[in-house]
């Protein structure tokens, strides 16, 4: 899979957040890396390492919005949770009156 | 990079711990510590409903304890009522005797008072009781019968068996799995050892063990602890004026001594006075037969072997007047209120109803047995019940009100303070004691009642009986009550146990509520963990990747363009 290949599947995935396929694609992206350092130098090189790295940023930029979206889902989540501590009511008591 | 230095989230929040075990991130991102809080925080706001539902149901246990405790207070004041209601029902008699080491006795439900006149106890009911006559020098291998063959006779019943282990042990064991009414045992003296013999009930009875019964049958027993007993045969119309002796000469053999008498008195009367006199190892005195005459009956005062005779003339005719009566155990012998009676035990609960006698020891002497009402029986009855009320009420008065506790509301603790006040206010209409306070009962601000000793040992005797009418029994009158107090503390039926089924049931409910929520607390704790462990590394692996590209493009700009580019946004 090419540098620019595994990249760009790389961005869907951590869309999705499918986190075991974002590990495969990471692992064949780091192969794509160094097969690219291999590569002769030409301004198509050049374009390609740019993308990419403009690309990982994009997908890396994605991953810290994952985790700032956590920290508020766990926040409003809290605030969810603690109206419903000052509001719950005790179950009730059972009344029963066996002379009825 | 960065190793995460943010601890796990606490197991225990408000006091109450957690049955979830938190989740340590392994995350090594300069992220990893983020990743940790965000687990943590969101592991901590999902406990809450938890620990949330942990404080309702140590509540809920608070409550059914609460009850618990008020169930017994209320059932031991039903009680309590109960009684003084019987008490009354039963005119509070009691009991006494005139001589309780003869006699004692003891009100079984009798409502009227009575006397009863116990006399002629002659004898009281023993049980039976003999050993081996001779000893064995081992229990467990010296043979005890010849032929292996023996017969236990226990009244009339004659069991007939072969010995299975003829050893002192085997003949123990084998009549103690009879069933005959007997029970064997062992006896280890210095001179050997003897087998024991004793009827499992008292009462004058046959009891005897032959070896070879359709041969020699010899009977291998000997009285041990049975008193010997020796009657007159002939019967005297008159115990105080039919001359006993011809000669007014006797001899009265006891063991090994004798003692010559010379009657000053020449009746049964006299003869009983000097040998109870004489200082022989006996006790005299006189019996009734069903005809209505007169015997004397002689009992050893030491249990044991013995000889006993009395003779008439002893220099010249020399007649017996005893016949021995050797007989294993002794029925109780006596008279009540004139009706001659023989039992084979001493508690007399079947002749006059309402009471039960105890014969406790013979006697000659006539003893009363007077059932009168007794308000000492009252006035302690009186006493638990104020103890037993204020309990109750000061369990109610902690439920009640704006600074009540835990069943502040609740139906039973409401319904039973009703019936405490209706208790309090409990008024006949008629007589001279109308209400609790005539009894010496008065009640203080707080609802707790008091017994004044002094007012009530005041009372009148037409007082007691108008108390007796205000307790009335268990099922009217003060005593009535304690019927509807059952109701609530009833361990089967009762309103408070009813309460306590249905927190029970809540609890049970909020136990299995728990239970699933903590499942899902874990199931989320292990997805979010996964799915966070995964996020830290695929940014460590994606920065990595980012600085290696980072490197090359400089390399290709320097190849290609001479120059560095510009840092990528």
């Amino acid at each position: 899979m090419t540098l620019e290949e595994s990249t760009q599947r790389l961005k869907d995935a951590v869309d999705a957040e499918d986190f075991a396929l974002i590990a495969q694609l990471l692992a064949l992206r780091s192969a794509a890396i160094k097969e690219f350092r291999h590569t002769r130098p030409s301004a198509a090189a050049f374009a390609v390492a740019t993308n990419a790295l403009k690309a990982g940023e994009e997908a890396r930029t994605k991953l810290q919005t994952f985790q700032r979206r956590a920290l508020a889902d766990t926040r409003r989540l809290s605030q969810i949770q603690q109206v419903l501590s000052g509001n719950a009511a005790r179950p009730r008591r059972p009344r029963i009156d066996c002379r009825g | 990079m960065s190793t995460s230095t943010v601890t796990p989230a606490s197991t225990s929040t408000s006091g109450t711990t957690s049955p979830f075990t938190p989740i340590t991130l392994g995350g090594i991102s300069k992220y990893a510590s983020d990743f940790q809080n965000i687990l943590n925080r969101a592991v901590q706001i999902a406990q809450i409903p938890i620990t949330q539902l942990q404080n309702e149901d140590a509540n809920v246990l608070s409550e059914e304890t609460l009850l618990g405790t008020l169930n017994t207070s209320v059932g031991t004041l039903a009680t309590s009522l109960s009684t003084l209601g019987t008490l009354a029902a039963g005119q509070s008699l009691n009991a006494t005797s005139s001589d309780p080491t003869s006699v004692t006795a003891a009100v079984t439900g009798a409502t009227s008072p009575a006397t009863y006149t116990i006399n002629s106890i002659s004898s009281i009911a023993t049980a039976a009781s003999e050993r081996s006559l001779t000893s064995y020098s081992d229990s467990s291998s010296t043979s005890v019968s010849a032929t292996g063959t023996m017969q236990l006779v226990v009244g009339s019943q004659k069991t007939t068996f072969n010995l299975t282990t003829n050893t002192l042990v085997g003949l123990r064991d084998q009549i103690n799995s009879m069933g005959a009414g007997v029970t064997a045992s062992i006896l280890t003296t210095s001179s050997g050892n003897y087998l024991s013999l004793t009827a499992n009930g008292s009462g004058a009875t046959t009891l005897q063990l032959n070896d070879d019964p359709s041969g020699a049958n010899n009977d291998i027993l000997t009285t041990t602890t049975s008193t010997v007993v020796g009657e007159t045969t002939t019967g005297l119309a008159s115990a105080t004026t039919t001359p006993v002796s011809t000669t007014g000469q006797l001899s009265l053999t006891v063991g090994t001594k004798t003692y010559a008498l010379t009657l000053t008195d020449n009746s049964l009367t006299g003869l009983e006075n000097q040998i109870n006199a004489s200082g022989a190892d006996v006790t005299a005195s006189i019996v009734t037969d069903s005809s209505g005459n007169s015997h004397l009956s002689l009992a050893t005062n030491t249990p044991g072997e013995t000889t006993l005779s009395l003779n008439d003339d002893p220099t010249g005719a020399n007649t017996s007047l005893l016949t021995n009566t050797p007989q294993q155990g002794t029925n109780a012998v006596f008279q009540l209120n004139g009706i001659q009676l023989s039992q084979a035990n001493n508690v007399v609960n079947s002749v006059a109803p309402g009471v039960t006698f105890t014969l406790e020891a013979p006697t000659t002497t006539p003893v009363t047995v007077t059932l009168a009402t007794d308000p000492t029986q009252l006035s302690s009855a009186l006493q638990s019940f104020v103890t037993d009320f204020n309990e109750t009420k000061s369990e109610v008065v902690a439920q009640t009100g704006p600074s009540g506790g835990l069943l502040s509301g609740d139906l039973a603790v409401t319904q039973i303070g009703d019936m405490l006040r209706q208790i309090t206010g409990y008024s006949l209409g008629t007589g001279t004691v109308q209400s609790l306070s005539d009894l010496g009962i008065t009640f203080d601000n707080s609802g707790q009642l008091n017994f004044d000793q002094s007012t009530f040992n005041s009372l009148s005797q037409t007082q007691i009986a108008d108390a007796l009418t205000y307790l009335g029994s268990p099922t009217s009158g003060l005593g009535g009550f304690s019927a509807q107090l059952t109701e609530f503390s009833d361990p089967v039926t009762g309103l408070i146990q009813l309460e306590q089924s249905g927190l029970s049931t809540t609890d049970q409910d909020i136990q299995a509520h728990i239970t699933t929520l903590t499942t899902n607390l874990t199931a989320m704790q292990t997805a979010m963990s996964t799915q966070l462990n995964a996020a830290d590394a695929a940014v460590e692996d994606l920065t990595n990747q980012q600085s290696e590209l980072t490197a090359s493009l400089q390399g290709l700009s320097l190849v290609l363009y001479g120059q560095n580019p510009s840092t990528p946004a």
